[in-house]
Order: structure tokens, then sequence, then C-alpha cells
């Protein structure tokens, strides 16, 4: 198993039978269709489409507008901060994307090397159909670790050990059925992935699976 | 004088659900009938026990000891054995937590206010405990690795993952957390306070190791 940065590749994952609209398809020649005399300038939204969203629907709706726009290019809706949208990760791997559709396969080999030492610790391993489009999940682990441990007061003990602290409360933070999306109500993060929870009550479960004594017995093989 | 270091003693503690304190304080005074019923608890849930690599058999259990927990007002605390391996079981039941005077129901309140943003000195004060008593409890849950307690749940090693490095605080330094998802599920979440290769390599490890040593043959990460 290779920890090492690897090169990081184009996703072209479709999300609900649409393209991910921030990157080139494969049947465009260029990833942005803004002209190269004006970077970074959208056309003006429509009235109706001066809200909140109205960059991301232009760009999505209007004909010949970019499908992969700088991200720098597209104010960002706080709804999308909020959904994970500006992973810096995804945005320098787009990034990365868009100077080798641009200015061709060397220069976007120069640029992921750059992004390599430039983010060394990012990895992700990429498998076009599996790979999650965005990193979501991610950044919502990160943001939720950064609210309840650094931003609260009375955990930070001198004799303390914070990773411990960290791994409990994640640990709490997996077991809980908290998501709030239909297809996936009341379910635990083990759940939505597939997993299965021993009863149906979260605090017995944390107890149950941190007792340390059980292992999981793999069912026998079906013939 | 130099002393031989003792060996470190495995985790045999296994939580067992009794649905009502009642049933448990019954089961105590019937030897058989307790074995049966932990032995129908652990069945039920799919798990075996983690008795000594060198153990083939696995299938009975005896009576080996019992001690009485003052701290719990004298609750008695029966250990089972494995006549084969020698291995020795802890049984807890659900309402109580290993080496903690909390209720469970106690620290299930305060975890689930803890989990939605309020700070361990709140949780700790609607629970009508201490913050440092809280903070214990949430890093005993930490003690276990995400791969111990999610393959538990019967979620296989991740094949894909993302990772990265969450920039905090922690009082006034700045500390690093190295994160390893997969979907909804955190697989690792590390504490470093160094920012370099080295560190965030090593923290990424611990999760190596620790599939590894669930699954030798393991190869996730690599396409």
């Amino acid at each position: 198993m290779s920890f090492n940065a690897r090169p990081l590749r184009m996703s072209r994952r479709t999300r609900g039978g649409r393209p991910d609209r921030w990157l080139r398809q494969h049947d465009q020649k260029y990833a942005s269709a803004v002209s190269a005399g004006a970077p970074g300038f959208v056309p003006a939204p429509r009235p109706q489409q001066a809200s909140g969203h109205a960059d991301r629907r232009l760009s999505l709706s209007t004909p010949g507008v970019a499908h992969a726009l700088p991200r720098s290019a597209v104010p960002m809706s706080p709804a999308e901060k909020l959904a994970g949208g500006g992973a810096l990760g995804q945005r320098l791997r787009r990034f990365v994307d868009h100077i080798t559709a641009t200015g061709g396969e060397e220069h976007g080999e120069r640029g992921r090397h750059w992004f390599e030492e430039k983010k060394s610790g990012w990895y992700a391993v990429l498998e076009d159909p599996q790979m999650p489009a965005m990193s979501t999940s991610l950044d919502q682990a990160h943001n939720a670790m950064d609210r309840k441990v650094f931003a609260m007061q009375g955990c930070h003990h001198p004799g303390g050990s914070p990773a411990a602290l960290l791994t409990g409360l994640a640990h709490v933070d997996t077991l809980i059925p908290s998501q709030r999306r239909a297809k996936n109500a009341a379910l635990c993060g083990v759940e939505v992935e597939g997993g299965r929870v021993p009863p149906s009550d979260w605090m017995l479960n944390l107890q149950i699976l941190t007792s340390g004594g059980y292992r999981h017995a793999p069912e026998p093989p079906h013939h | 004088m130099a002393q031989d270091a003792k060996p470190t003693r495995h985790n045999r503690t296994i939580t067992v659900d009794c649905h009502n304190e009642a049933t448990f304080f019954a089961l105590l005074s019937d030897g058989k009938a307790f074995i049966e019923f932990v032995l129908a608890f652990f069945l039920a849930l799919g798990f075996q026990l983690l008795h000594k690599p060198s153990c083939s058999a696995g299938g009975s259990l005896t009576l080996h000891s019992h001690y009485a927990r003052i701290r719990l007002g004298g609750l008695t605390i029966w250990r089972l054995q494995c006549p084969t391996c020698k291995a020795v079981f802890t049984v807890l039941p659900h309402f109580v937590l290993r080496y903690r005077t909390m209720r469970p129901d106690v620290a299930r309140d305060a975890l689930l206010a803890t989990h939605g943003g309020l700070s361990l000195a709140w949780c700790a004060t609607i629970g009508h405990s201490s913050s440092m008593a809280l903070y214990r409890v949430i890093c005993a849950f930490g003690q276990h690795s995400w791969v111990t307690v999610l393959t538990q749940c019967g979620l296989p090693l991740p094949t894909y993952i993302l990772a990265d490095e969450k920039h905090s605080r922690c009082l006034t330094e700045k500390v690093y957390l190295p994160t390893i998802v997969n979907g909804r599920t955190l697989w690792h979440l590390g504490y470093s306070a160094s920012t370099s290769a080295v560190a965030f390599t090593e923290s990424y490890g611990e999760f190596q190791r620790a599939s590894l040593a669930h699954e030798p043959s393991y190869q996730g990460g690599a396409p």
C-alpha cells in the first residue's frame, strides 16, 4: 500500500446524470469557453438569477459559458462553501486540470509536481468510477473536529492526549445517527457506508464496539 | 535492580446488554445461565470473542472469578475463561463503563450534547459531572482504533481513501490533523504539532499498520 503522493488525475465523474460542472468534458476542446482576453470575466446574470446562486446557474445552463470556470472567477455562495465545494485539495486539482487542458500535458505535469510539493500530505487515490467527486465528507469531518474540539473550552488538559480525545469524539460522530438527508435519515455513518451496528442504541454500540474483547466473525461463504 | 518488563495485557472486556439491571442481578445467582446468556448475546451480534491466537476451539467458556467493584456500590463483575487458551474475559453489564463511575446514560446525554456543539464544560454541567470526567470517558473510547471498530461493524477496509490535513489550533499552538476518510466514515484522525511530511507520513502509517494487522493482504490506496 503506497501512501506517497501520487499524480492526481482528472475525474469526469457525473452526478445525477449531469457532468461535473467544473471540469472539462471529454467532448470539449477547452476547459473554459471564456475568452483568453477576458480572464475571469463572466457575463452578467439575468435579473431573476441575480441572487445567491446566480453565477453557478449561469455557468451551467447558458450555452457557450464555461463548465470549468476557475473558482476564482466565480464567487462561492455560502451554501456552496458549506457543502465543501471550496476544498483546497479539490481546487488545486482542478487548477492542475485546467492547466493541462489549456497549456498542454507538459505544463500540466509541472503544475502537478508543484501541487504535490505545495500540499505533500494530500492524497487522493483516484479511479474514475469510485472516486468521490468532492471531498465533502472530509471537509465535514474536519470542520466538525474543529468546532467540537478546538473551539470549545475545557478540553485542553496539559497532561491529556489530544489524539485519544479526537479519536473518541470521532467514534461518537461516526456512531451517532445524525444523517439528515432523506435517503439516509436516522442512520449513522457506519450504516450509510453499508456497515451493520449491533443494536439500535448508539451508546450501547459505542460501548460494545470499544469493549476490546469482541472481534467480527466473518460470514461463512454461501454455496 | 532491573525489573522484567511485564507483557501488556490485552483488553478482553466484553459489554453485554442485559436490558435492565434486574436481569443482570438475577443472572449473577446462576452461573450456568450467566454463561449461556453471554454466549447467546455475542452470537446474536455476529461477534466472536478475542481469544489468544493459538486458540482453535473458542467455543466454550467457564466461570473464572469474580470481584466486587466498590465504587459502583459493590457491583459484582464476573470473569469468564476459555478452557483452551486460558484467555480471561471480563463481563461488564451495559449500565457500567469500564474503569468509570459515570453511568452510561449520563455519558450518553453528555456525548450527545458534545456532538451537538456544546462545550465539554457545559456538557458536564448538564450531566451533573465534571468536564475532566467527561474528557476521560471520551479518551477511553478513543483508545480503540478505527480499523478495529469499523471492521467489527462489517465494513471492509477502504479501497479508495481521501486523506488531508486539517490546520487548526490548540490554544495558541498551530496543530495539524491528518485525516483519512472513505465516504461518511473516518478511518484515521491523527494529531501532529509538526507540518513536516515525515510527521504526516508517520500519522498515516498508523492506519496502514492497523489495516495490515487486520488484513495482511490489504492493498488499499493502490488502484
